[in-house]
């Protein structure tokens, strides 16, 4: 009995084995994006764009190495710039070939280093702080030729630092704005949602898929 | 008299006779020159294009007016897809928000890719998106001059970048090796914030039209036929 579970517990592993060793993986890949960061402390929404460069490690693996700038407008009395510098695994766990009309989703999580400033409008006073964060979400490739893809991301974001926000304060019908930095360490979070257009430039392993063709 | 008149006209008839079957033959073979360039299409892999353009924009969600120059550069990856980097500079802008604000400076780069409808022939429509960033400054606008001599007070508030997007649809027509002609028009979103009393929404329609370069910098390879 125990030999006929350990067996079928084997099965899923001679599938995969199955696969084809390395035939996408090598892969580079250069992109810009558009984001919109939502469900901000604040309440207001962001937009910004930014890039990408991806290099594709193995068949169901790929990693994402971005940049990103968002300004956020608070109540038209103060704004809110993010840059975000960071990377993500993503791993697909259905189909793996990008290909021409194959949609591929995936499942990604990484970290990144982040800069956040907020400035009043009228006074120019500004308050900013350096963070850490771990993000993870979903998403999926759709590519529009072999080589060329769009692919629309919606990721969770959680910074850990001292929280900086911005407050919008109506007194007898007049808006304030009150900025504030936390003294102790938090965690903070919000929704980014990309939309970004990907090239394939070449494939870095190229002679390590000629020689195999060889033999 | 009567038969050198008779062979005057004979004369001219045979000539507007083989004028007009000569402009026949010109006419038809024309088409047959016009019909084959229809069966294939122009633009393919390794073509590079560029052009420089004025562009008449609309900030509709505030009112105003601007002009733009317009630069770009294009190299097609194969015959459906290409890279396109553009930058723009605002001219001018006309036009203030309810605010009294003023958009002074405009200006910004571009990056993206274009998807080619398949065609036959030398008309190439497109659809484009860009995700850009844009250096953008206002002021604000005092009250009007009192007298000729008195100039209008403004304040001008500091620049700051403001992330863009882009997205337009346009055609293309190769009617040359090295020229063709193009026009756009496109939807820019963004957002101006600043120390100005309020934000400034630069979502924008631009309209373009002008003469482009272009060249094909490789010979594409042609696959030969397996036996």
């Amino acid at each position: 009995m125990k030999k006929i579970i350990l067996f079928a517990l084997l099965l899923p592993v001679m599938g995969i084995a199955q696969e084809p060793l390395d035939k996408e993986s090598g892969y580079f890949q250069l992109g810009v994006r558009n984001v919109i960061s939502t469900f901000n402390d604040d309440g207001a929404t962001g937009f910004g764009m930014g890039g990408q460069f991806r290099i594709r490690v193995l068949n169901r693996i790929n990693t994402d190495w971005y940049a990103d700038y968002i300004t956020t407008d608070i109540g038209g009395l103060a704004r809110r710039e993010d840059v975000h510098l960071g990377w993500s695994v993503l791993a697909y766990p259905f189909n793996y070939h990008t290909t021409k009309g194959k949609i591929t989703p995936y499942i990604l999580a990484g970290h990144c280093f982040d800069y956040s400033k907020v400035t009043t409008n009228d006074n120019g006073f500004s308050l900013d702080k350096f963070s850490s964060a771990v993000q993870f979400g979903l998403g999926m490739h759709y590519n529009i030729t072999d080589r060329t893809d769009v692919s629309l991301t919606a990721q969770y974001m959680m910074h850990m630092g001292k929280d900086l926000h911005a407050e919008v304060e109506n007194v007898d019908g007049v808006k304030f704005v009150h900025i504030e930095k936390n003294p102790v360490r938090g965690i903070e979070g919000h929704m980014l949602i990309n939309v970004s257009l990907n090239v394939r430039l070449f494939d870095m392993w190229d002679q390590h898929h000629k020689r195999k063709k060889t033999v | 008299m009567k038969s050198k008149i008779h062979d005057l006209n004979n004369f001219k008839n045979k000539v507007v006779s083989k004028t007009k079957n000569l402009i026949i033959l010109f006419v038809c073979f024309s088409t047959v020159v016009f019909a084959q360039q229809e069966h294939t299409q122009y633009i393919h892999k390794h073509l590079m294009r560029a052009d420089v353009s004025v562009v008449g924009g609309y900030l509709f969600k505030e009112g105003m007016k601007t002009v733009h120059i317009d630069g770009s550069a294009e190299y097609y990856l194969d015959n459906k897809i290409s890279v396109r980097g553009s930058a723009s500079y605002m001219l001018g802008s006309n036009g203030l928000t309810k605010d009294s604000i003023g958009l002074k400076d405009f200006h910004s780069i571009y990056l993206g890719a274009a998807y080619h409808f398949p065609t036959k022939g030398h008309f190439d429509p497109y659809f484009i998106l860009q995700p850009g960033l844009a250096y953008t400054s206002s002021y604000k606008s005092g009250p009007p001059a009192l007298t000729a001599e008195d100039e209008q007070i403004r304040k001008y508030y500091p620049g700051v970048l403001s992330p863009v997007a882009t997205a337009g649809v346009g055609f293309n027509y190769y009617f040359q090796r090295f020229a063709h002609l193009f026009m756009e028009t496109r939807y820019v979103y963004g957002m101006h914030l600043s120390q100005a009393p309020s934000p400034i929404s630069l979502q924008e329609l631009r309209v373009t039209f002008g003469l482009g370069f272009n060249l094909f910098i490789m010979k594409e390879k042609k696959k030969l036929p397996t036996a």
